[in-house]
């Protein structure tokens, strides 16, 4: 089981089955959220437990996906698709660096590759590199996703 | 000069700032941002629409850090009176500007690492640099 939890404490998490790898996400949406890119952990509902939920702000962000964050302190603690709610064998996907222990974990994918800032990298561990029209032909709900101006119509 | 704002636009600011580019890795920082907060040094700052999304926390006995209530984008970390930088993805343009050193880089987990080189301090050295009297658990921040 691994542990997490916002930079107040207000929000809390437990996992019981969480895999070593995590995604990173150089998009518009997910760097202007978190200062560089969104490094998160799919972790599957089952056996995923919060506390502190009253203090958890939720925004539905894009057509299908919704971010929520600690009120008290700002800290982003998930992301989620709301294209399946309700349904069985959904996940979230949790900021790595909120679990208590972020070691060892590797970076699986780095997606909208070709939207990050030329000025840093990640150091290559293997990860599969993905454009944003590579990831929307593979995924087509994340046609809105990383569009700020689409997230501005809205 | 440039302009920054959150993800959802609702808070909008302006500062000066110098290609002088900051990667934290303490554990406050990688709570607060995801993993790693990258911060470019920013004087002359001002909220230039939505001053009523703004939270501030304080997060240690010195430091504050800025975020948007409607969206939860983290904005700024600062000591007031001495240091602010502001979160390097809210900026608008980032032309010119690149990490130029990496804070607590032994409190770096495996899969954080950046390719290009910077200047690098551990957690002690930080310390001993910012914050030799007061650190406390985990560090500046
Ligand atoms: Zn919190
Ligand atoms: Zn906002």
């Amino acid at each position: 089981m691994k542990t997490g939890r916002c930079l107040c404490g207000a929000v809390r998490f437990e996992a019981d089955a969480v895999p070593d790898t995590f995604i990173i996400c150089h998009c518009e949406m997910c760097r202007r959220w978190q200062g560089s890119a969104v490094l998160g952990v799919v972790v599957p509902d089952e056996g995923l437990r919060w506390s502190g939920t009253e203090r958890v702000a939720e925004r539905q962000t894009t057509s299908w996906a919704k971010r929520a964050w600690c009120r008290d302190c700002g800290t982003g603690v998930y992301l989620k698709s709301t294209l399946d709610e309700g349904k069985d064998g959904e996940a979230t996907e949790i900021p790595l660096g909120i679990f208590d222990d972020a070691s060892g974990f590797r970076p699986s994918d780095e997606i909208w590759i070709d939207h990050k800032p030329d000025s840093y990298a990640f150091v290559d561990m293997g990860q599969a590199l993905h454009t944003r029209a590579e990831c929307i032909e593979t995924m087509p709900y994340f046609t809105t996703y990383g569009s700020l101006e689409q997230e501005r119509e809205r | 000069m440039r302009t920054g704002q959150c993800m959802c636009g609702a808070v909008k600011y302006r500062a000066e700032t110098e290609n002088k580019v900051s990667v934290c890795y303490c554990k406050m920082c990688q709570r607060w941002a995801s993993g790693v907060f990258m911060g470019a040094m920013a004087t002359d700052f001002e909220v230039t629409e939505g001053e009523e999304h703004l939270g501030v926390v304080k997060s240690s006995d010195w430091a504050e850090r800025g975020f948007c209530k409607a969206c939860g984008s983290n904005l700024f970390y600062r000591v007031p009176g001495q240091y602010m930088a502001v979160a390097f993805g809210s900026l608008d343009d980032t032309t010119g500007l690149s990490p130029r050193i990496q804070f607590y880089v032994d409190k770096r987990p495996e899969g954080f690492e950046l390719a290009a080189k910077t200047k690098e301090m551990t957690e002690a050295e930080c310390i001993a640099f910012f914050a030799p009297e007061e650190a406390g658990d985990g560090g500046p921040a």
